[in-house]
């Protein structure tokens, strides 16, 4: 069952909204990429993947008017399938201008629109897909967090920096640090929640968090330890990602 | 003894196992792996010789399928299917072409493990022949360019248009003299054909920047016809900066950059930076800041080039999303996808963000594809890396102004160690200190001879006067706009966030709203209505003097001629007198002094008669007469404003609403009861670039001021009657406020805006 915010979200996306389906791509681009360069290993090049571009998707617009969130497809197996869509497309069309221009297009196949059935992703999407949320709801942080804050926030769990370097480096001193810390990871927390609920079509997708050890747990039962703990978790899913997005970056420019 | 033997025989047994073992792992299972890597090779040697070699059997038998429909089509007249044929024929060809290169070079070289030389054939060779110039002379259909002789070309751009290295003629060379753009040497000339695949979009837009480069002397000729655009700048022989960065890591190794390799490095991005200090300060943006657009020269200067974004601060057109990926601001295509126009949004930011994305590729070798995330991982002072994070955090926290991270670069770039320089070293992070952010304060003036560099000295001491002070309130007029509802995309304006350590929030003075051209259109019908009723009411005054139904006799009109004689005199000998005055007196209010300027003589500003008359009823506007002028305002003064000189400012706006001027642009806080109209159109920048322009290095209150201005007044008389300069001298010091006149204005209607202005004023520091 779609939250009101994530029907929100639907609802720009349908309204046919270019810089929802921009957040889209800028959000979850790597990650799809990265899926199809795996799919079409020998048959679709690294050029066709970097072909597909958020213009591409929202091209696509008219069609997620037939989508039906209410027969459980998962977030990450419809995004895969709105680019699998987009993909064959665009190698339809190839073909049958490659044919001499006498043939049309394929005849675009929706009814993945309906079921969203078996695109075949595997646990390691599902994972890229997870992290590209977590790195969104970082981005939002930072629009929503005081710069200075947040330069801390990413020295000090980001590049993994000692509080002690990062006091010295700003000119502040070490409580200041700690202090302002805490006040972006609550933010963060709470921003977690938000674009993991947006980016969610089911209940499984919801319960991701916690099964990654980001946990909204209550301010008061919280220790220093459920904070090194999430502050981990937060690095090693940025440094991954960051992976990705090198990759992602390395195969564009091949 | 059997024990022993028995033991021996089990040691015996497990050394054998063990080297069993060591000789599966490390001779055997390497030499199976190295068995199936060859099988491998082998069946891809195989695989590829089969598929190109099928590939190539294919490709040869479609192209002889479509040679004949390609000779049928043109037989029968059908040109266009002919030439779609014939494309298809050739992309056949070419496919056989590489099939067989792949079956009798590429395939049998890999085999053999030279992939080295196959990969240089087939990917270095065609970059570098992707990136040769293009033919040296243009051809017959792109014509010639007049004044000009083609010496060479360059690689051509992603905007599809031919890039000639030319000679000026000795005409040009005078022309440009008489224009005062000296040390011209050779010039690029960028040229669009529609013949030659260009298409009018295309010529529209450069055209479209041509006129905003122009204004900064950027652009030394251009032409315009039917068919063909192009413009002249100047020639900066050197490399891109995209090719610098990988000769300094390559000096310095794989760690980063050496501490002298960053020093040069640091260097190209400060001029970089200062570069773009001066567009912004122009009213210009670049809009596509990346490494190939900054040309590095044999004296190690850093150039900004490619003007083919360029574009007004505040144009009314809709932001595009135009730009390189990786150095584009994404902020930047989220509001262009929204539908923003340029003038709602800072575009310097944009520039801004693009300079960090350059230091970043600089410092890594690599491009920022994590955007303001990305991270730095090779050696870097930290005080750089705050510096990147800074140019690319989010949209209303990145710099302010170009000057200011320009500020921080210097700092790093001079300090004997920059490893040893820490963030809170930073002006930006020194609260009072903020680098052309502070109240009155003007932001540093950048190394000019490095931001302009081959512009010239002459040109760029023109425009470094001309633009003093622009760039933060450039900065300032934009909106900040925060996005409050993230997954809504619902936005708001909000007042620049002062992101010093400490520092609280200053909002900005309040704007004035943005009239419709139709509320414009009726404003101004309504002032030429009202300009028409009064020559009416004039004239009908002296017709009725002229012609009364009553007779008049002889005598009354000899003593009419007279009474006007004397009273004629008595104006000229009370005219006189004042301006002897004028010239001796200089009179200054505490919270400003305001000159008046006309012909050369700098006219004093005490109240007059008038003033006089009309200050016990000041706030009354019906009492003061109306002055029909275009008064362009140029407000030097940044924001945000301090309580004297917003004072001073709203002085001015009232003495300018009481007598019921239009200020052209949109610089001056108004009180509630104020009326003054400012007609915020995007050609006041224009105009105020221009102004600025003509004065040049030259204070607005200098001796040879009123002179450049009248003429500048007498060159645009169409758009502007006269001009008020507010201007700052320094911190807590009085405002100087000029007001310079054109001949169309007429003497009384100067004396009225001066004697308006200086009352309000005068009135307002009480």
């Amino acid at each position: 069952m779609l939250t009101p915010v994530n029907m929100d979200f639907i609802g720009r996306l349908r309204a046919n909204d270019q810089s929802a389906w921009f957040e889209v791509w800028e959000t979850f681009g790597p990650v799809v990429r990265s899926q199809l360069s795996k799919w079409g290993k020998g048959r679709i090049g690294s050029q066709t993947v970097q072909d597909l571009s958020q213009e591409t998707l929202a091209a696509l617009s008219e069609s997620i008017e037939r989508f039906d969130p209410s027969r459980g497809a998962r977030f990450s197996t419809w995004l895969l399938a709105i680019a699998k869509h987009v993909l064959g497309d665009e190698l339809d069309r190839r073909h049958a201008q490659k044919r001499g221009g006498n043939k049309r297009a394929a005849e675009l196949d929706e009814s993945w629109m309906a079921s969203s059935t078996d695109p075949g992703v595997d646990a390691q999407y599902e994972a890229g897909v997870f992290r590209a949320k977590v790195e969104a709801a970082i981005r939002v942080v930072e629009k929503e967090t005081d710069f200075s804050d947040f330069a801390i926030f990413s020295m000090r769990v980001l590049e993994g920096k000692p509080g002690k370097e990062v006091a010295e480096a700003l000119g502040i001193s070490e409580p200041t640090v700690s202090r302002r810390l805490a006040k972006v990871r609550d933010v963060l927390r709470e921003r977690l929640v938000d674009v993991i609920r947006m980016y969610s079509f089911t209940e499984d997708e919801k319960d991701e968090a916690a099964r990654n050890g980001l946990l909204a747990t209550p301010k008061q039962e919280r220790t220093a330890a459920d904070d090194a703990l999430f502050d981990e978790a937060i690095c090693e899913i940025y440094h991954r990602q960051m992976d990705l997005r090198r990759q992602d970056q390395a195969a564009r420019l091949r | 003894m059997a024990a022993v033997e028995i033991l021996l025989v089990v040691l015996a047994g497990i050394v054998g196992l063990v080297l069993v073992v060591v000789l599966l792992t490390s001779v055997l299972v390497p030499l199976f792996k190295g068995i199936g890597l060859l099988i491998r090779h082998v069946f891809a040697f195989i695989g590829g010789m089969v598929m190109d070699s099928a590939r190539f059997v294919g490709s040869v038998v479609l192209a002889v399928l479509y040679v004949p429909l390609v000779l049928a089509n043109l037989v029968i007249g059908r040109f266009s299917a002919s030439g779609h044929y014939g494309r298809a024929l050739q992309h056949e060809l070419s496919s056989a072409g590489l099939c067989l290169y792949r079956v009798a070079l590429s395939h049998p070289l890999r085999l053999v493990g030279l992939h080295g030389l196959v990969e240089g054939v087939e990917r270095r060779l065609p970059e570098v022949m992707a990136n040769a110039p293009t033919r040296e002379a243009p051809g017959g259909r792109g014509g010639k360019f007049e004044g000009y002789s083609i010496v060479g070309s360059l690689a051509a751009g992603g905007s599809g248009a031919k890039l000639y290295i030319a000679q000026p003629s000795a005409a040009k060379f005078a022309a440009f003299q008489r224009d005062g753009i000296d040390h011209v040497g050779q010039v690029v000339i960028k040229t669009f054909s529609l013949k030659d695949g260009s298409s009018l979009p295309q010529i529209v837009r450069e055209s479209r920047s041509l006129d905003a480069a122009k204004k900064l002397g950027l652009i030394l000729d251009h032409e315009l016809t039917a068919d063909r655009f192009y413009y002249v700048m100047r020639y900066v022989p050197g490399e891109p900066l995209g090719m610098m960065t990988k000769r300094l890591h390559a000096s310095s190794g794989p760690g980063g950059l050496s501490p002298v390799a960053m020093h040069s490095g640091l260097g190209y991005v400060s001029d970089l930076v200062s570069t773009l200090s001066v567009y912004h300060r122009g009213g210009l943006w670049h809009k596509d800041v990346k490494p190939d657009n900054v040309i590095v020269d044999a004296s190690g200067r850093a150039h900004l080039v490619d003007f083919g974004l360029v574009s007004s601060l505040r144009s009314a057109m809709t932001l595009t999303t135009h730009g390189t990926e990786y150095f584009r601001d994404p902020e930047m295509v989220r509001l262009a996808l929204k539908g923003v126009k340029v003038h709602e949004v800072d575009g310097t930011r944009f520039d801004i963000y693009g300079a960090g994305a350059v230091l970043f590729s600089l410092i890594e070798d690599s491009f920022p594809a994590h955007g303001g995330l990305s991270q730095v991982t090779k050696r870097c002072p930290e005080a750089v890396k705050w510096i990147i994070r800074r140019a690319m955090a989010d949209y209303d926290k990145r710099y302010e102004s170009a000057a200011a991270m320009l500020a921080d670069l210097d700092v790093v770039r001079m300090a004997p160690d920059p490893f040893a320089v820490r963030p809170i070293d930073l002006p930006s992070m020194k609260v009072g200190a903020a680098a052309g952010a502070g109240p009155g304060t003007p932001p540093p003036i950048p190394t000019f001879a490095a931001a302009v560099g081959a512009l010239g000295a002459s040109i760029g001491g023109a425009i470094k006067g001309a633009m003093d002070t622009a760039a933060a309130r450039a900065s300032a007029n934009g909106p900040n706009i925060r996005v409050t509802h993230w997954w809504t995309g619902r936005a708001e304006v909000v007042p620049p966030v002062d992101v010093r350590m400490g520092a609280t929030p200053v909002p900005l003075a309040p704007q004035q709203p943005r009239r419709s051209a139709a509320e414009q259109l009726a404003s101004a019908r309504a002032r030429l209505d009202g300009a028409k009723t009064r020559l009416e009411k004039r004239r009908g005054n002296w017709r009725f003097c002229g012609t009364s139904q009553k007779p008049i006799n002889g005598g009354v009109g000899v003593a009419v001629a007279i009474m006007v004689a004397c009273l004629v005199a008595a104006n000229t000998v009370h005219v006189k007198k004042s301006r002897q005055a004028a010239r001796q007196i200089a009179v200054s209010t505490p919270a400003a002094s305001v000159g008046v300027s006309r012909g050369g003589a700098t006219v004093v500003s005490v109240a007059t008669d008038e003033s006089a008359a009309f200050e016990s009823n000041d706030h009354n506007t019906q009492a003061w007469p109306r002055v029909d002028a275009r008064v362009l305002v140029i407000n030097d003064v940044l924001q945000p404003w301090s309580g004297t000189s917003d004072t001073t400012l709203r002085g001015v706006s009232k003495g300018l609403s009481r007598v019921g001027i239009t200020a052209l642009g949109n610089a001056l806080p108004a009180d509630e009861g104020d009326t003054l109209e400012m007609s915020g159109d995007d050609s006041d920048v224009d105009l105020i670039a221009s102004a600025r322009l003509a004065l040049g290095q030259r204070p607005a209150d200098s001796p040879d001021a009123p002179k450049v201005m009248q003429a500048w007044l007498a060159a645009h008389d169409d758009d502007v009657d006269s001009v008020v300069w507010i201007a700052s001298q320094g911190k807590n010091q009085p405002l100087k406020v000029q007001v310079f006149g054109g001949e169309a204005m007429g003497e009384k209607g100067l004396d009225r805006l001066r004697a308006s202005v200086n009352q309000a004023v005068e009135k307002a520091a009480k």
